[in-house]
C-alpha cells in the first residue's frame, strides 16, 4: 500500500513529482511517473480534455487524503491549469462559486410580472414557486459544482414558458441543455442535451431538490 | 367559410409566431416550440401557400412584440418525426398544425431549424424577460 503525496508536493506543478505519486494516482489516469516533471514532460500527454476532465476528478479524490497543506488549495491550483490547457472554452474557474447567478436571478424576475395571456394566446403566468425552484436549483447545483470540483458554467437563459413552466437552457460551445421545469412541485423537471450535433447526449428527469453536479460537469466537458 | 382540408408538401414553409420572451439576442429559444394549450398534443403554424411571413405576423394581438419565424415542413416531419397537418380555420385558411409530443430534444431541434424572417421590432423601452 503507497502512502499518498502531501498536497504540498502537488501543489507546485513545475516541480519533481514525488516518488509516489504514480502510484497514488494509477497512470492510466495521470500520467505521471516518480521524478517526472508535471509541467515539462507531462502536460501535453495530458491536453485531450476527457482525460483531463478524469485526471482532475481522480485528483480531487487523493488530494481529499492529503492534510499537510491545505487540500483545496492544492487541487484549485491543479484543477486551474487543466482548463487553461483545455483550450478558452473549457470551464472557468473563478473567484466566487454564485458570481453572476445574483445577477442572473434578480433579472429573471421580472418573469413574475407577466400577466395572464401574456403572449397574447393564452398563456399562463409563472408561479413565484416555480420560479423559486428554479433558481435554488441553479444556486444549489453551481454551489455543488464549485466545492465539489471547482468550477462553475455559464449562466443559462432562464425562460417562460405558455403553460407556465420555465425553462432553463444553456448553450455553450460545444454542448446545448434544456431543463424544464413544470408548474406543479409533484412532476420532475425534464432535461435533453447534447453537443448540438445531436451526438454524446443526455436525456431523462431530475429531482430539482437535489443538486446534480453530474450534469453539470457533463456540461462544462 | 369553410376551406377544403389539403395535403402540405414537404417542401413548403411554415410560418410560426414567437413572442419577444422567447428571442435571446436574436436567436430563437427552444421555450416557443411549445403545444399549447397547455397538454394539447399540438402548436400553431401558418402554411406559406395561404400566408405570407407578413400577415402572420400582423394576425399576432400585439405584432410589435412578435417576430416570425420560417420552418420547412419535411424537415419537420423528417428530423422531429412530427405530423404536419392543415387545419383551416374560419378567416385564417393557412392555419395548420405541428402535432406530437414536444420533447426537450424536439424543442432543441426545431430551434436549430427554423430561420428568422421577421425579427422583434428594436424598442429600447422594453426589457426581454428571457436572461442570460
Amino acid at each position: 500500500m503507497t502512502s499518498i503525496p502531501a498536497a504540498a508536493d502537488v501543489w507546485h506543478l513545475s516541480r519533481p513529482a514525488p516518488k509516489n505519486f504514480a502510484y497514488a494516482c494509477p497512470s492510466a489516469w495521470l500520467p505521471l511517473e516518480p521524478g517526472g516533471s508535471y509541467r515539462e514532460k507531462r502536460l501535453p500527454l495530458m491536453c485531450n480534455w476527457p482525460t483531463l476532465m478524469e485526471n482532475w476528478l481522480t485528483l480531487e479524490g487523493v488530494l481529499q487524503g492529503s492534510t499537510s497543506y491545505g487540500s483545496k488549495k492544492a487541487t484549485l491550483e491543479l484543477t486551474g491549469f487543466i482548463p487553461m490547457c483545455a483550450g478558452r472554452y473549457a470551464p472557468s474557474i473563478v473567484s466566487s462559486p454564485l458570481q453572476g447567478i445574483d445577477e442572473l436571478v434578480e433579472s429573471s424576475r421580472k418573469i413574475l410580472e407577466l400577466e395572464q395571456d401574456w403572449d397574447g394566446e393564452g398563456a399562463s403566468t409563472i408561479a413565484e414557486s416555480t420560479w423559486r425552484r428554479a433558481i435554488d436549483f441553479l444556486r444549489r447545483s453551481e454551489s455543488s459544482l464549485w466545492n465539489k470540483y471547482g468550477l462553475r458554467v455559464e449562466s443559462p437563459s432562464i425562460v417562460p414558458a405558455s403553460d407556465g413552466s420555465i425553462d432553463l437552457h444553456w448553450k455553450l460551445f460545444n454542448r446545448e441543455l434544456l431543463i424544464n421545469i413544470p408548474p406543479s412541485a409533484n412532476e420532475q423537471a425534464t432535461y435533453y442535451g447534447d453537443n448540438r450535433q445531436g451526438r454524446n447526449s443526455v436525456e431523462g428527469k431530475l429531482d430539482t431538490n437535489g443538486s446534480n453536479p453530474w450534469l453539470f460537469v457533463w456540461l462544462s466537458e | 367559410m369553410d376551406w377544403t382540408v389539403e395535403s402540405i408538401p414537404d417542401e413548403d414553409h411554415l410560418y410560426r409566431r414567437v413572442h419577444r420572451v422567447h428571442m435571446s439576442r436574436g436567436e430563437v429559444e427552444p421555450t416557443a416550440f411549445k403545444n399549447y394549450p397547455a397538454g394539447s398534443e399540438s402548436m400553431s403554424v401558418d402554411w406559406a401557400r395561404y400566408s405570407t411571413p407578413e400577415e402572420t405576423h400582423a394576425r399576432a394581438s400585439k405584432p410589435a412584440v412578435n417576430a416570425v419565424l420560417r420552418l420547412i415542413t419535411g424537415e419537420v416531419r423528417a428530423l422531429t418525426q412530427q405530423k404536419v397537418e392543415h387545419w383551416p380555420q374560419e378567416g385564417n385558411r393557412s392555419h395548420s398544425e405541428v402535432i406530437g409530443k414536444k420533447s426537450n430534444k424536439l424543442r432543441l431541434i426545431l430551434a436549430r431549424i427554423c430561420t428568422v424572417v421577421i425579427p422583434l421590432e428594436h424598442n429600447p423601452q422594453e426589457t426581454q424577460p428571457s436572461s442570460r
